[in-house]
């Protein structure tokens, strides 16, 4: 009888190990994280949309993922914080069950100009290895416009409007 | 003609040879071409900025609506300042007093020639806030903001700077004193949000005609607020003009020659 | 025409500015048609006094009315007024035509009618080029265009502060020549307040002397110097063999105060402060005694002589810095 109950607290506890371990590695492993588009060109100011989803590749639901988007600058050529071009770095994606794919979009706006990498993660609320997408590089062009808005016109013009007739008034009074 | 229409007639013969004093010497277009490049400049700055998506378009045109009604009522200011204080200086006062033309009527119309610098900067702004509201759509909004805060706000600013004039002994003291006025004036609207939010803030920025008509300006124009929610901002600038105006009539019982016997 | 209650008249006139008395009992009048000068050296009190008579101070004491109205009334004085202070400046950037027309409508004329005067009066005041703007006119033009403001409204009383200061001569005769002219045929009282003498025994009727904001003396040119007892000069040059029997002879005959001989120059007398009358008989007496006259001058006391001697003593300077 005791022979019996030990082989099945031995049984019990190994299934209980096991189970822990499989739910430990599973979820992360197989987590899939993409960013699209890959490479995008766009001119400083201008918003993109990037594109993050994140598929569970397993046979068992993953719960709490967290995606998160991080911008870095390679070539170290300026600087770049993250919330300066999106306002919030991370979302929630929830649960996924065995297969199912949840997609999150980034509207960001580059605030300098240069060569800039883009790359997502995908957390689990553990905080165990998180999964990483592919590299997305997005380069951003300065753009030069001598008429911003349309007011140069209206910058140049009023000043020197009111700049010839006060000289006509001066040269009057010198005369 | 009655005595009551010849003391109407008095003050415009003083308002006309104050405007022809102001507009055809150099006075009047001096200060208006040094506020027509600073809103320039600022104007295309701020129009960068936005182009560039650092600003948000509405606060281009805030950021110039207020800029607008503030050097405006500034120009005004400068030139009421001067009005009083610098006949005196310029021994052209004492002629004017010999004439049966009253202190009031002196000041009364020296007032409407001041308010005529903030006609020509209202005049000088509207191009720049049309331009620069096309892309958010809120030309009307700034606009009225300009018109009505901006008249309001320079009126009082106006009477403020002639009864300094009036009761200064020196234009050096009356220009001075006129943008210490303004500075103060002006300080509760650079208040941290924090403390503008609080109910000293609030209370500090209502109070006060410059800074309540640059928080409508804001509120209206950049948070997007309904007028009919904001109005009370015009309250101080109204109030303001009234009884600012109503100082400047009554300190011209105190105008002096000066100390030369 | 100036009607017969026009002029000035001052009783008792005091002006203070806080606890400094600047003008203490001064008391003159000035008839219509006359022009009566006000003298005295800086700060003696005369532009004070001519504030307190246009109005823009208001007199501590006394009685002041300028043509009959007493200068309490201030709209009704200055409708009657034309004044050219001693600072007197002017907008630039208007012609001497627009400006004129402003003061001419500040006194309720038209503009037509004001426009019409100030035409008249550039004309006589040698600005006839009324299109220029004030900035370029010299200082003797802008002292005319004043005179020509002070008189936009034809007055009855003209005061005038100072109004040859700076002026080359020919200004000075053309300005004082307008004061006369506006005396003379106008009828209008003029009065005139300057420290050059010369200007005031020229064209002056009377005049009075102020220091310290006193009156010193007032009357006719002629009773001020009496006033301040200043006297001329009668130089003779006799051949120097009749010096003695000259020197006896004006000694028997005239009762003069004194005789001076000069001694660089023999035969040369000099009799000083003679009356009229001795100034009269000095000759005939010379001559009836035998005394070959070679010349003969008189040397009259001027204003400037009785002002010196009326003042002697006092501590100008100290009055100045005031």
């Amino acid at each position: 009888m005791r022979r019996i109950l030990v082989v099945c607290a031995v049984g019990v506890a190994s299934i209980a190990v096991i189970a822990t371990a499989s739910q430990a590695a599973e979820p992360l492993d197989a987590v899939s994280i993409e960013v699209t588009p890959t490479e995008v060109e766009v001119q400083l100011g201008e918003r993109i949309d990037l594109t993050v989803t994140v598929t569970n590749n397993g046979e068992a639901a993953v719960e709490g993922l967290i995606a998160h988007i991080d911008i870095t600058d390679l070539d170290v050529s300026g600087s770049v914080d993250p919330e300066d071009w999106v306002k919030t770095l991370s979302r929630d994606v929830g649960t996924l069950e065995a297969g199912q794919s949840a997609t999150r979009t980034w509207n960001v706006q580059p605030i300098s100009s240069g060569s800039f990498t883009v790359y997502a993660v995908a957390l689990a609320p553990e905080g165990s290895t998180a999964a990483a997408s592919n590299v997305v590089t997005v380069d951003v062009a300065h753009r030069a416009s001598l008429n911003p808005q349309g007011v140069l016109p209206v910058s140049i013009g009023v000043p020197a409007v009111i700049g010839a007739l006060l000289l006509t008034r001066l040269r009057r009074r010198i005369s | 003609m009655t005595s009551n229409d010849q003391a109407r007639s008095l003050f415009r013969v003083v308002a006309r040879q104050e405007l022809v004093e102001l507009w055809r010497g150099p006075k009047g277009l001096t200060v208006l071409f040094a506020y027509s490049g600073l809103l320039a400049a600022l104007a295309y700055m701020a129009s960068a900025d936005a182009g560039l998506n650092l600003l948000d378009a509405r606060e281009s045109v805030g950021i110039i609506a207020q800029t607008g009604v503030a050097l405006g009522a500034l120009t005004a200011l400068v030139v009421s300042a001067d009005a009083v204080s610098g006949e005196r200086e310029r021994g052209t006062l004492e002629s004017l007093l010999v004439t049966p033309v009253t202190k009031r009527e002196l000041v009364l119309g020296k007032l409407v020639a001041s308010t005529s610098m903030w006609v020509a900067a209202l005049g000088v702004a509207v191009p720049f806030v049309v331009v620069m509201a096309r892309g958010p759509g809120v030309a009307i909004d700034a606009l009225v903001v300009l018109v009505v805060t901006g008249t309001l706000v320079s009126a009082a600013l106006t009477a403020l700077g002639l009864a300094i004039s009036s009761v200064a002994m020196s234009n050096r003291a009356s220009i001075a004193s006129a943008m210490a006025a303004m500075l103060l004036l002006a300080t509760p609207s650079q208040l941290p949000s924090v403390t503008a939010d609080g109910v000293i803030g609030n209370v500090l920025i209502r109070a006060n005609p410059v800074s309540a008509g640059l928080k409508l300006a804001n509120e209206v124009l950049v948070a997007q607020r309904s007028w009919a929610s904001q109005w009370t901002f015009l309250l101080a600038p109204a109030v303001a003009a009234i009884l600012f105006t109503a100082v400047a009539i009554a300190a011209a019982g105190r105008i002096e020659l000066g100390a030369s016997r | 025409m100036v009607g017969q209650s026009a002029g000035i008249v001052c009783q008792g006139l005091r002006v203070a500015y806080g606890g400094v008395v600047a003008v203490d009992d001064v008391s003159f009048r000035v008839a219509a048609g006359e022009v009566f000068g006000l003298l005295g050296p800086n700060g003696a009190g005369k532009t004070s006094t001519i504030r307190a008579l246009t109005t823009i101070v208001a007199p501590t004491a006394g009685v002041a009315e300028v043509g009959g109205i007493p200068v309490s009334d201030h709209g009704r004085v200055r409708r009657r007024i034309g004044v050219l202070p001693e600072s007197n400046g002017y907008p630039g950037a208007q012609t001497g035509l627009g400006y004129l027309c402003f003061y001419g409508q500040l006194f309720g004329i038209s503009r037509d009618e004001a426009a019409r005067r100030a035409g008249d009066l550039l004309s006589r005041m040698g600005l006839g080029e009324n299109a220029r703007p004030i900035a370029t006119y010299s200082r003797g033009m802008r002292q005319r265009l004043g005179l020509c403001r002070a008189m936009i409204n034809d007055p009855d009383v003209l005061f005038l502060d100072e109004p040859t200061l700076g002026l080359d001569p020919a200004g000075k005769k053309d300005i004082l020549a307008e004061l006369v002219d506006a005396a003379a045929t106008r009828g209008a009282a003029v009065l005139l307040c300057t420290h050059l003498l010369d200007e005031v025994e020229r064209v002056c009727d009377r005049v009075a002397i102020l220091a310290g904001g006193v009156s010193l003396a007032e009357g006719t040119v002629a009773e001020v110097i009496a006033r301040a007892g200043v006297g001329g000069v009668a130089r003779v040059t006799v051949d120097p063999a009749d010096t003695p029997a000259a020197t006896a002879a004006i000694a028997a005959e005239l009762p003069v105060s004194g005789v001076r001989y000069d001694n660089t120059h023999p035969g040369r007398l000099e009799v000083d402060q003679p009356t009229e009358a001795e100034e009269n008989r000095l000759l005939a007496v010379l001559l009836a005694a035998g005394v070959q006259v070679r010349s003969f001058e008189l040397d009259r006391a001027s204003l400037d002589d009785a002002f010196l001697a009326l003042t002697a003593g006092l501590d100008l300077r100290a009055e100045e810095a005031a």
